[in-house]
């Protein structure tokens, strides 16, 4: 044997090994370079969203600062002009007044300017005629502040509805009229809500009324804010439910509001609804902002 | 007296109208036919395929709705004013088998 041909002692595996070495070498590399590739993409994808998320509250937040801006110069302006002329006449006083109600009425309580504005239009030296139609502009306007109030507030919560017929005993206070129980719930919290009506002034279009409201033991409600509550307050259209409401635990409000009214009778609305959507000069409570903050963790 | 004759006259010549939907429970009621009687004047109109209706009549205040429904009709008294309102009606069934039509 010696001098002779080493015999060749390589099987297949053994060749097969030989040429898929380089090549596993190969696939490691290109594997490892594919990772780094998806790896850096992704990092990228990311920090794209984030400049664009920046970006966009960035501009959300100018826009906001701008508008305030703005809406702090007009308020400033309506309202400076609005009591520093008293000489103004009362067509320009009433345009004053359509513009801070229309552009601020979820911020402002604007029911102490409407009674100013009908005292005045009362006391204003102008013919029958012109003093019904100064005073139906008015009411028009609360109206229509009040209509746009109530569509946000229903979108976001419960609203039940009551018309009232009108007894001589309603209209001089001797007997009261108490309408069908309200049961709503909201956020899972149930509640209801009886109305009283102790007396209507259908000259100045309002009424007195009594509104009980009954929130059971259930989970999300503390032993604190379960039972039964009442209270009592004069309903009128410059009556504005975002403002002229009652809190209620929860962070949620009922409002109750008279939408038309006539010597035969009334048509009120009853609206329960969460606290975000009240005025925006309404604060929630911190335990209550802590208690949602919890809600949310746990929700998470 | 002028006044009141004037306020008389015009509560007979205005118009009042109602509009909204009829429902049961969560379901529209369609094609049914309601009834607006004010005082001597009354008018008619039936409910479309999405449940509602508009009714105009001649006069305002104190008013009854009444809706043909199974061979009864249930009534509510409702309030006309000078402006067109909106009344949301729900015919619920009582234990006797009997609707009631009420305002929500």
């Amino acid at each position: 044997m010696a001098g002779g041909d080493t015999p060749d002692h390589k099987d297949f595996w053994d060749k097969l090994q030989i040429v898929l070495q380089p090549l596993g070498g190969l696939l490691t590399a290109v594997a490892v370079a594919m990772l780094g590739f998806m790896g850096s993409s992704a990092i990228d994808r990311q920090q794209s969203n984030e400049a664009k998320l920046r970006l966009y509250s960035e501009l959300m937040s100018r826009r906001e600062e701008s508008e305030a801006t703005l809406r702090k110069e007009m308020f400033q302006s309506i309202i400076g002009s609005f009591f520093d002329n008293q000489q103004a006449t009362l067509d320009a006083r009433l345009l004053k007044m359509e513009l801070l109600a229309q552009n601020f009425h979820e911020a402002l309580n604007l029911t102490p300017l409407f009674q100013h504005m009908r005292r005045d239009i009362e006391r204003a030296n102008v013919s029958g005629a012109e003093r019904r139609s100064y005073e139906d502009r008015l009411v028009d306007l609360a109206r229509e502040v009040t209509r746009k109030q109530l569509i946000v507030l229903e979108a976001g919560g419960q609203r039940s509805n009551y018309t009232v017929i009108f007894s001589d005993s309603l209209m001089d206070g001797s007997k009261s009229e108490t309408l069908e129980d309200a049961e709503l719930t909201l956020d899972g919290i149930q509640r209801r809500f009886r109305i009283t009506v102790f007396k209507v002034d259908t000259v100045q279009r309002s009424a007195r009324m009594g509104l009980e409201i009954e929130t059971p033991l259930q989970t999300g409600v503390s032993q604190v804010s379960a039972g039964r509550y009442a209270v009592e307050f004069d309903v009128g259209f410059f009556s504005t439910p975002m403002i002229d409401n009652t809190r209620l635990s929860n962070d949620q409000r009922v409002a109750v509001v008279l939408t038309d009214m006539n010597p035969a009778g009334a048509s009120l609305s009853l609206v329960y609804f969460p606290g975000s959507r009240a005025s925006l000069r309404e604060k929630p409570y911190y335990e209550e902002i802590l208690k949602k903050l919890a809600d949310t963790v746990v929700s998470e | 007296m002028t006044s009141v004759l004037t306020l008389l006259v015009l509560s007979a010549l205005a118009r009042g109208e109602i509009y909204g939907d009829l429902r049961i429970g969560d379901k529209y009621v369609t094609d049914t036919k309601l009834t607006l009687t004010c005082g001597a004047e009354s008018a008619e109109a039936t409910t479309d395929k999405q449940g509602s209706f508009r009714i105009t009549v001649k006069g305002s205040g104190k008013c009854k709705l009444t809706a043909a429904y199974q061979n009864q009709t249930p009534s509510v008294d409702v309030v006309l004013f000078d402006q067109p309102a909106r009344y949301r009606f729900v015919l619920e069934a009582g234990a006797d088998g009997k609707f009631v039509l009420k305002r929500v």
